[in-house]
This record gives C-alpha cells, structure tokens and sequence, in this order.
C-alpha cells in the first residue's frame, strides 16, 4: 500500500502494546514491508500497582516476554534497524532491567545475532532524590500529597520515566539495541521518529498512539504492531495486519484513553498539544494525523515513582448464602467485625490500627435476587496486612473463625455461616506495597542521572558487572 | 434510560496511580448532545457519585470524537490498602448505570 508511496518517508513501527502481551509475527514482518526504519515497544506500566516496583518482581512470565522479545531482535537485526524496548520490564526498576538484558544476551546467543546494545538504568538513588528534594526541583502530580524526606527513605525502588533523550544519546553512541528501565511511553517513540528526522510535534503525538500497539483499531482483535508513517508535519498509523483498521474516531478515542487531559499531554521536556491536530482517514485503514505540536517546557521535568513496603497481606474468601443473615448483613458484619478486633487481641496480643489493619470486602448485594434453582450468595474477602506474614495469617484465621460462628439475629443456636471454598482458607499475599512517590523532578540534564552502559557488542554469557 | 443505554462504552481506567478517566464513548452526535445536556454528566453530579471534591472534577466535550471524558483525583491511590480496583476499570459501572434526566438539571 503506501510502500510504494512513499518508499524511505520515517516510518516506525510498534511491536505490541506491552512486551509479553503477544502480536502477530507475520504483522512485525509486513510492517517492516511497508517501510518500518525502526522498531520500538513499550514493555511497562504502572498499571498492575505498586507491588512489581517494591518487590521488584515481574507481572506476567518470563517466556511469553522473551517470545516477543526474540522476534523484534531477529527482525530488528535481519533488516538492520534500530530496536528500542523501554520500561523494561513492567516496573522498569534495575532488577527488572537486569531480566530483560539477560534475555536479550540469551537471544542473541541463540541466533547469533549481531547486537550492540545499551542498557539505560532509570532507577534513582534514595540520596538522588532527596538532593533533588532538598533542592527545591521537587512537585507533587495532582492528587498527590507533597513530598517529604521520611517518604523517600520509606520508598524501597524509585525509578523516573525517562525522555527521549538517553536513547538518542544511547543509539548516537553506535547502539543497535536498546533496553531501558522506565520511560514515557511516547518517549521510546519519540525518540525512534526524532531520530530519523521527525519534528517533534508529530514524533511525540504519534508516539502516544503507537505505545498501546493496536489499540487504536477500530476493533483490536488482539494485540498486535502498528506503524507510523512521517511526513512534515503530519504523521500517518497504519495496522499492518489486515484483519484490523484505523478510523479517523478509533485513532481520535485513542488519544482520549488513559490521558486525563485529553489535549494537554505532558512529557519530559515539554507538552503534547492536540488542540490543533487534523485527522483525516485516507483509504487502507489508515489515517492521516496533522497539526500535532509539540511544546517545550521552561524546565525539564521528568515523573519519578517511588513504592514503598507496608506489611504482609494475609487474605480468606467465604459466601454468605443464607437469606435470614442477608437480610441483617450490615449488622452482622459490623459486629462480627468488633468481634474479630477483640478476639485478635486477646488471643494474639494484636492491637487493630497498630499491628496489623483489617480490611473487609463484600461482593454482591444482599438483596440481590436469586437465579432459578441457585441461592443468591454474597462474596466476602476479610484482608490483614500486619508486619509479619505469620501475624497476618494468624489474624484472617481468627477473622475467619469468629465470622463463622458468629450470632446471627433470626435464628436461635449455634450458627456456622460461612461457606468455604478452600483448604486451608487463609491464602498469604506476602509484602504489600503503597505507591510512595508519583513526582516531577527537574533536571538539569536529561541523560545525566540516568547511567547508560554500552554500547557493547554481545559476545559472551550475560555478566551483571557489565550491565 | 440509563447512560450507559444510550452510550456506545462506557470505560474507566487509571491515568497514572492516583488520577482516573472516564470516557463516555457516543455512537452518533444526536445521542452525544442528549447525553451531554443532562446533569448525569456535569461536575457536580459526578463529584457526588464518586464522593471526591467538585473543583477536582475536569469534563471534556469532546464532541469531534463523540466522547465525553472525565478526569478526577482518586480517592485513594491505585494499590493502597483498602483499595479494592487497582487499575480503576470499573469505575464507569456506577455512572453507566445512572438514569439519563433528559433536558432537565441535577
């Protein structure tokens, strides 16, 4: 289609949504047919909450990132374009990182491939930020408290969505691949599109539709690559697979999602301004997107996310079926409720607000209505985060037992009220976190806080010291 | 009628930790105008619906894409304890379920 159009016109394509997540292998390859001179993904978010930053652990496995992974780097090398896969992976804290660099190091082992890559960290130190506090370079995003130094040495991984810049800076060192921690989605884009020469105007904007991957279809069947196409001051996506389309609305919508203001993006450096953008559907699936700006801020500023640890979570699941204990469900469950915050004291020593916090959560209404031949059966889930994860288990089981047994107005005698699902009923979470930090920091630099190692051609077996 | 009757998706989601979006998606503009004339979809309503302070309500008309978005603080961050919908994705229920009072005022 516009392959022949506009043969070398900027083009860059997006792997998927969110590395792991999947897309079709044939989609990447028609892609690159259709003019792709670099490949990016978003490999991140802080969608799942705040425990994958604290805990540093992955969201999803490992495998299903490295299949993706694995097919970007050999299409990436074999038509030798750059690749760029930023927050790495899901929080984009340096463990993670590291996972992601082992991957690539076990890829490109795997198919020799000629890869010079550079690792960007976007993880900050404690003393970092509380330079940065001290300093007057700190403001809290909206909806979030100010910061203070006992919230910074509370924080157990702080990491900071980087700009455009370190890439460019990592890619202008000679690297072919690159990995980074966490980022601005459009960043990882933004960077890609400037590179090859794209105002930042249409280069940032289209980097906020090509970070969620097909999102922008009319209908996402499933998760998938997209492309944008360069040209001036307009840029123009197009999905490669032709299952899937772009509508001047779908494109439009996208730019909506996730975005509390729809017209006032901010970004590293400066903001994202669709007041003016003209899209135009021009036959294909694709759409024409003009008028985009780009607009520099006075000061450089990048969000900086913090999480904290809290306790271990401890939790119990049970249905509630019986109609006379519905019909006094608020009651019952408050009383049980005293009932479990004595009993944790007298048995446990356990003090309610000081050791350990119960949360209790029903599912369902009690008046809810049942259908043909079923009880209707309210779910309740009874939550303790206490500060050891056998003190937490200790005091669902007491909630448990107390609720179970607990007097029910109505009925006369020795109740059991719970219906059970497991054996054992208390299930452990373990550590629990709290976003701590979610802050814009101005820097001075925008590469500097942010070590980049390599480039590097892969040779050997993974070595953490190198990275 | 309720809303989300008449809306084509109704959809809730985190904007970062500690914002959430909602987007009213319309089919066509003669259910985008109804919608956006009654008082299911202005800031004071909305602000009682999901308890939060009215001046930290932010609506959009966005009437070239047939959707109207808003935007507010959440009341208590994405993962905190007591939270219960880390990634605010349903949110919208409580609005796609609202009656539409149409011409009239909150």
């Amino acid at each position: 289609m516009s392959a022949t159009a506009a043969p070398r016109a900027p083009c860059v394509l997006s792997a998927t949504g969110m590395l792991g997540t999947g897309f079709s292998e044939r989609s990447l390859l028609r892609g690159i047919e259709l003019g792709a001179q670099a490949i990016g993904c978003d490999a991140g978010s802080s969608d799942p909450g705040p425990h994958f930053l604290g805990s540093g652990q992955l969201s999803r496995a490992v495998d299903a990132t490295k299949r993706d992974l694995d097919c970007i780097l050999r299409a990436g090398r074999a038509a030798d374009i750059p690749v760029a896969v930023g927050s790495a992976i899901n929080a984009g804290g340096d463990e993670q990182l590291r996972v992601a660099v082992r991957l690539v190091h076990e890829i490109a082992t795997e198919h020799k491939l000629d890869i010079k890559l550079a690792v960007i960290h976007s993880e900050l130190s404690r003393e970092w930020m509380r330079d940065a506090l001290r300093a007057g370079r700190v403001r809290a995003m909206p909806g979030v408290p100010e910061l203070d130094e006992a919230t910074i040495d509370s924080s157990a991984h702080l990491v900071a969505q980087i700009g455009p810049e370190p890439y460019r800076r990592a890619f202008d060192a000679g690297a072919n691949v690159v990995i980074a921690g966490r980022s601005s989605d459009a960043a990882i884009f933004a960077a890609l599109a400037t590179r090859l020469g794209v105002a930042p105007g249409p280069a940032w904007h289209a980097g906020k539709v090509l970070e969620c991957g097909a999102a922008a279809a009319v209908k996402r069947v499933h998760p998938d690559c997209i492309i944008a196409t360069y040209a001036d001051d307009a840029f123009t996506v197009e999905l490669p697979n032709p299952a899937m389309a772009c509508t001047e609305l779908s494109v439009r919508a996208h730019g909506y999602y996730e975005n509390a203001d729809p017209y006032q993006i901010h970004e590293p450096g400066g903001t994202i301004d669709t007041t003016q953008s003209v899209y135009r559907e021009i036959g294909g699936g694709r759409v024409r997107v003009e008028g985009s700006r780009f607009i520099p801020a006075d000061r450089y500023e990048v969000r900086v996310e913090g999480s904290r640890f809290i306790g271990y979570r401890s939790i119990a699941i049970a249905g509630v079926s019986d109609p006379i204990l519905l019909a006094d469900l608020d009651t019952f469950l408050s009383t049980s409720q005293t009932q479990i915050v004595r009993k944790c004291e007298e048995s446990l020593g356990m003090v309610h607000g000081k050791d350990f916090r119960l949360c209790v959560r029903r599912y369902g209404a009690a008046d809810g209505q049942p259908s043909a031949g079923m009880t209707h059966t309210v779910g309740i889930v009874y939550e303790v985060v206490a500060g050891e994860q056998a003190r937490a288990r200790a005091a669902v089981a007491v909630a448990v037992h107390t609720v179970l047994h607990h007097p029910v107005s109505g009925w006369e005698g020795f109740v059991s009220n719970l219906a059970i699902p497991f054996s054992p009923a208390v299930f452990d979470g373990g550590p629990v976190y709290e976003w701590s930090v979610n802050h814009l920091v101005t820097l001075d630099d925008p590469v500097a806080p942010f070590r980049i190692a390599g480039p590097r051609t892969i040779t050997a077996e993974y070595d953490d010291a190198a990275w | 009628m309720r809303l989300g009757d008449l809306a084509r998706l109704v959809r809730s989601k985190n904007a970062g930790p500690f914002m959430l979006t909602l987007d009213v998606l319309f089919d066509d503009t003669a259910s985008f105008d109804q919608a956006a004339g009654v008082g299911v979809l202005a800031p004071a309503f909305i602000a009682t619906l999901y308890d939060v302070p009215e001046a930290s309500v932010r609506l959009f008309h966005l009437r070239d894409a047939l959707t109207i978005k808003i935007s507010f603080p959440r009341k208590s961050p994405s993962g905190a304890f007591g939270d219960d919908d880390v990634y605010g994705c349903q949110y919208m229920a409580r609005l796609a379920a609202q009656p539409l009072r149409i011409g009239g005022a909150t």
